[in-house]
């Protein structure tokens, strides 16, 4: 049995050894043993149950899509019927930003030149016309929608076919003006766009006549008139491209 | 071999209190010092194993369950207690309460070496909070001392 003061002073020669070398000894010992033996309590081989169960979330996700795509799909075509002249084409924008503008703000959308996209195409949604291409950039263009005050629209009652010109007013609403008072329009009347314009095709819903008032001259009458398209819920746009780009 | 396993079964009690304490009062110098009085009090009362062996041991434990630099509580401990004992037999004999005064010392001792030693750098942990090992030192001490005064039998009865 050796002394007390020899089991001492290696009991303290202990105790400095483990305060300089226990730090790095605990951090490999323990990234070694943490490697060899995760595998304990992370087991990686799956079980029967737990096949089972990736393969049917596997089947939801997939699932999933297929629903999104065919709802895609659904509002595609339901898109694509109005575009009537059948030597256009239909390219779909998703709406990614817009900017502040004068009544509602101009849309930025995820598609530009190097689409195929020009500065004047016209944009639509299942529900009607949205408006105009100004500017076109490689990945992105700017599409100002009919509400703003730059746009007006040649237009034409769907039923009595009064002929007007819609512009904007303040608080985004729409107003068909200069319509021959000896038309007859009604309140509830569809407003589509008339082939006398040039720019938008024929027979793209605008909105619907809310009411009929005298126009400022008092020859005309002045029709209000409520957009078709919830322009504050325009998430993507058709944009029609003729196979002949105009000059 | 009974008594040396009885003696582990004390020693990691009381590291398992100190453990506890130390980790639900917050900072490692304010919880009370349980585990070197009970070591001194084994020492003094079974064989000096537990103020070498013992300490060195326990110590490391209390270190890796607290993330303490391995080895800093045994050495401190292991110097604490010597030192104590040390000054102890270079007094007259004549300190009564050779136990209180022993643990009361080694814990300071203890303490003291062990803030020296843990922090970085070496001796930067000193401070008007040192002061707080005195309170933590003397607590469980005067429990030690008040148990059996309050619930110890009076002369009269064991004559």
């Amino acid at each position: 049995m050796r002394s007390r003061n020899s089991r001492l002073a290696w009991n303290i020669a202990a105790a400095c050894l483990l305060m300089f070398f226990g730090p790095p000894v605990l951090g490999i010992g323990g990234s070694i043993l943490g490697s060899r033996f995760a595998s304990l309590f992370f087991s990686e081989a799956p079980s029967a149950d737990s096949d089972y169960l990736s393969l049917s979330v596997k089947l939801m996700l997939e699932n999933a899509e297929l629903r999104e795509m065919a709802a895609k799909s659904r509002l595609y075509r339901s898109m694509l019927q109005y575009t009537r002249m059948p030597n256009v084409t239909a390219l779909v924008g998703r709406v990614m930003y817009r900017s502040e503008g004068l009544i509602r703000g101009d849309l930025i959308i995820d598609r530009g030149s190097e689409h195929g996209v020009y500065s004047g195409a016209v944009c639509i949604t299942s529900r009607g016309l949205v408006g105009i291409i100004t500017s076109v950039e490689p990945e992105n263009s700017t599409v100002v929608p009919i509400t703003s005050p730059s746009i007006n629209v040649s237009c034409i009652t769907a039923t009595t076919g009064s002929l007007g010109i819609l512009g904007s007013e303040a608080g985004g609403r729409l107003r068909l003006q200069y319509v021959d008072s000896s038309a007859d329009p009604l309140p509830g009347e569809t407003v589509l766009t008339s082939r006398f314009g040039g720019v938008y095709p024929e027979g793209i819903v605008v909105g619907t006549v809310e009411t009929v008032s005298e126009g400022g001259r008092g020859i005309d009458l002045s029709l209000s008139v409520s957009p078709a398209v919830d322009f504050e819920r325009v998430n993507e746009v058709l944009i029609l491209i003729p196979e002949e780009l105009p000059e | 071999m009974k008594e040396r396993m009885s003696g582990w079964l004390i020693v990691f009690s009381a590291v398992l209190v100190q453990f506890l304490l130390e980790v639900t009062l917050g900072r490692a110098i304010v919880a009370p010092a349980v585990l070197v009085p009970v070591l001194v009090y084994l020492s003094l009362s079974r064989s000096d194993f537990w103020a070498i062996e013992g300490v060195l041991i326990s110590g490391l434990v209390l270190d890796i369950l607290l993330h303490q630099l391995p080895g800093v509580s045994s050495l401190s401990m292991l110097c604490g207690i010597a030192m104590s004992d040390m000054l102890l037999k270079i007094t007259t004999g004549a300190l009564r309460m050779t136990f209180v005064v022993n643990a009361l010392i080694a814990s300071l001792l203890s303490d003291i070496l062990f803030i020296l030693l843990a922090a970085r750098p070496f001796g930067s942990g000193f401070g008007p909070a040192t002061l707080l090992i005195v309170p933590r030192v003397l607590f469980p001490l005067l429990i030690f001392i008040s148990v059996p005064l309050l619930f110890g039998k009076s002369k009269k009865e064991t004559v």
